[in-house]
Order: structure tokens, then C-alpha cells, then sequence
């Protein structure tokens, strides 16, 4: 009860942001853009909408995870809510819970808006619009769901600056790590391999969730690959999450 | 205290004044610098995909556009296009199941800068990367058929694309005047007619237009 009050209250506290409305109409109107970029091409219309939209919805939606995420703590400390808070009987984990729920209902309706607006395009662009669509923004969803765990980990022990810096930098490793364990295959000595091998279980691999191209060719769509994605990227923000409740647990805020 | 109220609107008025200036003499520097330094560096696919974070179909979108643009210039310029094939390879290397590139890229390679090889080269490559596809091989069949008149080949990559889903309905109808060895100008005709039909821009229909053209002529003087 006490994480959905605070679910509910992060939620609200950040969808009175301007900043946030402002990035929500600027992906809009790329989106809307993009049937100006679609003039200039010579066939494929249809695939460069769909990409560019998706694109968008990412890109908008990183900056919207990372925005939100790496201020979860420093926030609630810079306007002094948080000792208010701590005050209360309310635990540690419930707090970071709670935040965490309330950012993740703000990214889905942020995605949900963007999500609509790209099926609302290629539907008046093609006539119809295919589910495939939906199954890559909902895995677009689960990555920005990654990404604001990773932030707010870092929002935990970090000033906001420096945890938008190592979130966009894990970010990146998490799309390569994948290309790095290949890498070290091919070239690396045992060392290597090892090390590449560790880093490839640690590192978010957010290239698993990419459907882009199931959503814009009609390609074979493996139901267990996506259902294990799926489940992975659960697994993953859950274990993001509990290592910011145990960060937070031992940070002394007197 | 008048002046001074003055000051800041003039300083504002000087300012943008200059940027205008300046950035009219920026562009007539950078139209100049386009025309000679155009893709003198075009990356590997290989390298960069990785690089572009999940995003190398956009990579390829904005790159085919690039292409259109740049096939576009030099077709009403200098009727050059030595990077054509390179551009080309990038796109689809970038995404392999982009159809476009491979199809009127193959187009651009054959009638506008004359690389019948590159032009197969990529229509073989699509077709690798895109087997449940009947377009490529269809293509292939038409260039052997219309171009390098090797009918045997023609033969083969028309009955590799008429098995597959979604072909045209005529190219059964193909494969049977092939091995039937006869109608060959109806065959190009339709091929071409077809095209026409089917292109959605200038380019391929005043090709088809041009060819079907010569075709008729052809049928005229053999009468």
C-alpha cells in the first residue's frame, strides 16, 4: 500500500514537469517529421517511417528513463522531502520501490503516447498497421525499463550529473557486449576471453530486445527467444533495483 | 539614460546582421567544399554497425537517401558515379533485408553507370540475404533475359522466383516461353510494361517508357 501512495505520488510529481512535456512534444513532432524525410527517398517509404519512429520513441525514451532516473534521490535530498520521508514508517526498500514504480508508469505512458502516434502514422500511411509494431515498442518499453534501473542505482551513491554519464555509458556497453564477447573469441588470449565473458553476464545486454526489424520486415518472430527477453529484462531491472535498496539502506543521511 | 536603452536594440540589431552575413559567406565556402569532398570516406559496414547501437536501420534509410540524392546530382551533372557501387554496398550491408537498395540500386548500376557486374553482385548478394523473396530473382532473370540475352540463366533465377510467395502472376507464363524458346519481344514487352506499371517514380517509368519504345520499333522494322 505504502509503495503504490508513493508509486502514485512519483508519477504525478513527474508529469507536472514542463521539461518532460516539452521532450514528449519535440518526439512527436520527429515523428510527424519524418513523412517530410520520407519525400526525398525513392521507394521504402513505409520501412523509413516505421524506423524512424521507433528510433524517436528510443532515443526520446532513453532521454526521458535517464532524466528521471538520476534524479530519484538527489531530488527528494536537494529539496529536503527526503528526510521527511525517512522519518516516517516507511522502509528503505518500500521508498526506492515506490520511486522506482512511479517512473515506470510515467516511461509507459510516455512510450504508450509516442507508440500511438507512430501506429497512428503508418496506419495513415499503409492503411493498416501491424502488430509487430507493438511488440518492438513494448520491448523499446522493457530497455527504458533497464535503463531507468541503471539510473536510479547510480542516482543512489551519485550527484545527478555523474550517474547520467555512467547510465549513458552502460547504456552503449550494454548494446556492445554482445560484439565484445565475439571480439575477444576471435582475438583475445584466455585472460581475455575470461574477462570478456564476465563482463558479458554482468553488462545489461539490451541488444536481446531489439525488434526493429521484426517491426518493419516480416521476419520470422521466435516466441521463446521473445518470452525469455522478456523475462530477462524483468529479472535484470529487479536486480538493479535491489542493489539501489541495498545502497540506499547503508547511505546515512544526517 | 535614452542612449542606453538604445545601446542593447542596436548591439541585437548589429549582432543578428552578422550572423546573417556570416553564415551567407559560410555557405558559398561550403557549397564549393561539398562539391569536391563528396564521400570521400565511406565506412565499413562491418565496423560501424556495431558502433550505431541498434539503429543501423535508420543508418540504412538515411544512407539510401544519400544515394538517391547523390545519384540524383551527378545524374544531371557529370553522368559519374564512381562510389555508386561502394554506397550501395554499405546500405545494404547495414540492413540486408532492405529491398530498395537492391532493386533500383541494381537499376541505377546497370543503365546509368554502366556496371553490369555490380549490378548482379548486389542483386546476388540480396538474394542470399533474402531467399524467401521472389523480387531478387526476378530481378536477376530480367537482367539475363533483357541485358546479357543469357537465357539459360534467365531461365533459372525466373523459375527459382516463380516458386516463391507473392510473384508476380506472369512469371510462370515466362519460364514456359523459355523453355518453349519463343515470344522473346513479348516477353521483354511485358517485362517491361510491367515495370512501368509497378514503378512509384520517374526514373523507372521513363526507362520502361524508353525501352518498350525500342522494342516497338524493333517489332515495326522486322515486319
Amino acid at each position: 500500500m505504502k509503495v503504490a501512495v508513493i508509486a502514485l505520488n512519483t508519477f504525478r510529481e513527474a508529469v507536472r514537469d514542463r521539461i518532460l512535456y516539452a521532450v514528449l512534444v519535440f518526439a512527436l513532432v520527429m515523428l510527424a517529421g519524418s513523412t517530410v524525410l520520407v519525400t526525398i527517398s525513392v521507394g521504402g517509404e513505409e520501412k523509413v517511417i516505421k524506423d524512424l519512429g521507433l528510433a524517436c520513441i528510443s532515443i526520446f525514451g532513453l532521454l526521458i528513463a535517464i532524466f528521471l532516473g538520476i534524479g530519484l534521490v538527489s531530488k527528494e535530498i536537494e529539496k529536503r522531502t527526503l528526510y521527511t520521508i525517512i522519518t516516517k514508517p516507511i522502509h528503505r526498500y518500500q521508498f526506492i520501490l515506490g520511486k522506482y514504480l512511479g517512473l515506470v508508469m510515467t516511461l509507459l505512458v510516455n512510450v504508450g503516447v509516442m507508440g500511438l502516434g507512430l501506429i497512428g502514422l503508418t496506419s495513415f500511411w499503409e492503411g493498416t498497421s501491424s502488430p509487430r509494431l507493438l511488440l518492438a515498442i513494448l520491448f523499446i518499453f522493457l530497455e527504458l525499463v533497464m535503463v531507468t534501473a541503471i539510473a536510479m542505482v547510480f542516482s543512489a551513491f551519485s550527484s545527478p550529473a555523474l550517474s547520467a554519464i555512467f547510465t549513458l555509458c552502460l547504456f552503449v556497453a550494454g548494446h556492445l557486449s554482445a560484439d565484445l564477447r565475439l571480439f575477444a573469441a576471435h582475438y583475445g588470449g584466455a585472460a581475455t576471453k575470461l574477462l570478456a565473458e564476465t563482463l558479458y553476464i554482468l553488462l545489461p545486454n539490451l541488444s536481446r530486445l531489439n525488434f526493429k526489424d521484426q517491426a518493419v520486415y516480416p521476419l520470422a518472430i521466435d516466441g521463446g527467444t521473445a518470452a525469455l527477453s522478456f523475462v530477462y529484462a524483468i529479472f535484470y531491472a529487479a536486480a538493479l533495483v535491489l542493489a539501489a535498496v541495498a545502497i540506499f539502506q547503508r547511505r546515512d543521511f544526517k | 539614460m535614452k542612449r542606453r536603452h538604445l545601446t542593447i536594440p542596436l548591439l541585437l540589431v548589429v549582432s543578428l546582421l552578422g550572423s546573417i552575413l556570416f553564415a551567407a559567406l559560410l555557405d558559398r565556402r561550403g557549397a564549393r567544399a561539398t562539391t569536391t569532398k563528396e564521400w570521400l570516406f565511406l565506412p565499413d559496414a562491418g565496423q560501424l554497425k556495431p558502433a550505431l547501437l541498434g539503429f543501423h536501420g535508420v543508418a540504412a534509410d538515411l544512407a539510401w537517401i544519400q544515394i538517391v540524392q547523390y545519384v540524383g546530382t551527378h545524374w544531371l551533372t557529370d553522368r559519374k558515379f564512381p562510389q555508386l557501387s561502394k554506397a550501395l554496398e554499405l546500405a545494404t550491408s547495414l540492413d540486408p533485408h532492405f529491398l530498395e537498395p537492391y532493386r533500383l540500386g541494381g537499376l541505377f548500376l546497370l543503365y546509368l553507370a554502366g556496371q553490369p557486374q555490380a549490378a548482379v553482385s548486389l542483386l546476388e548478394k540480396g538474394t542470399a540475404a533474402n531467399p524467401d523473396r521472389w523480387e531478387l530473382p526476378h530481378d536477376l532473370g530480367r537482367y539475363y533475359y533483357l541485358e546479357a540475352r543469357d537465357y539459360l540463366k534467365a531461365l533459372r533465377w525466373w523459375e527459382r522466383a516463380a516458386k516463391l510467395p507473392g510473384r508476380p502472376e506472369y512469371l510462370p507464363r515466362f519460364v514456359a516461353r523459355l523453355y518453349a524458346r519463343t515470344g522473346q519481344t513479348e516477353t521483354a514487352l511485358e517485362l517491361w510494361s510491367e515495370l512501368y506499371r509497378t514503378a512509384q517514380n520517374d526514373f523507372v517509368r521513363s526507362l520502361a517508357l524508353q525501352e518498350m519504345n525500342r522494342l516497338k520499333a524493333g517489332q515495326v522494322q522486322a515486319r
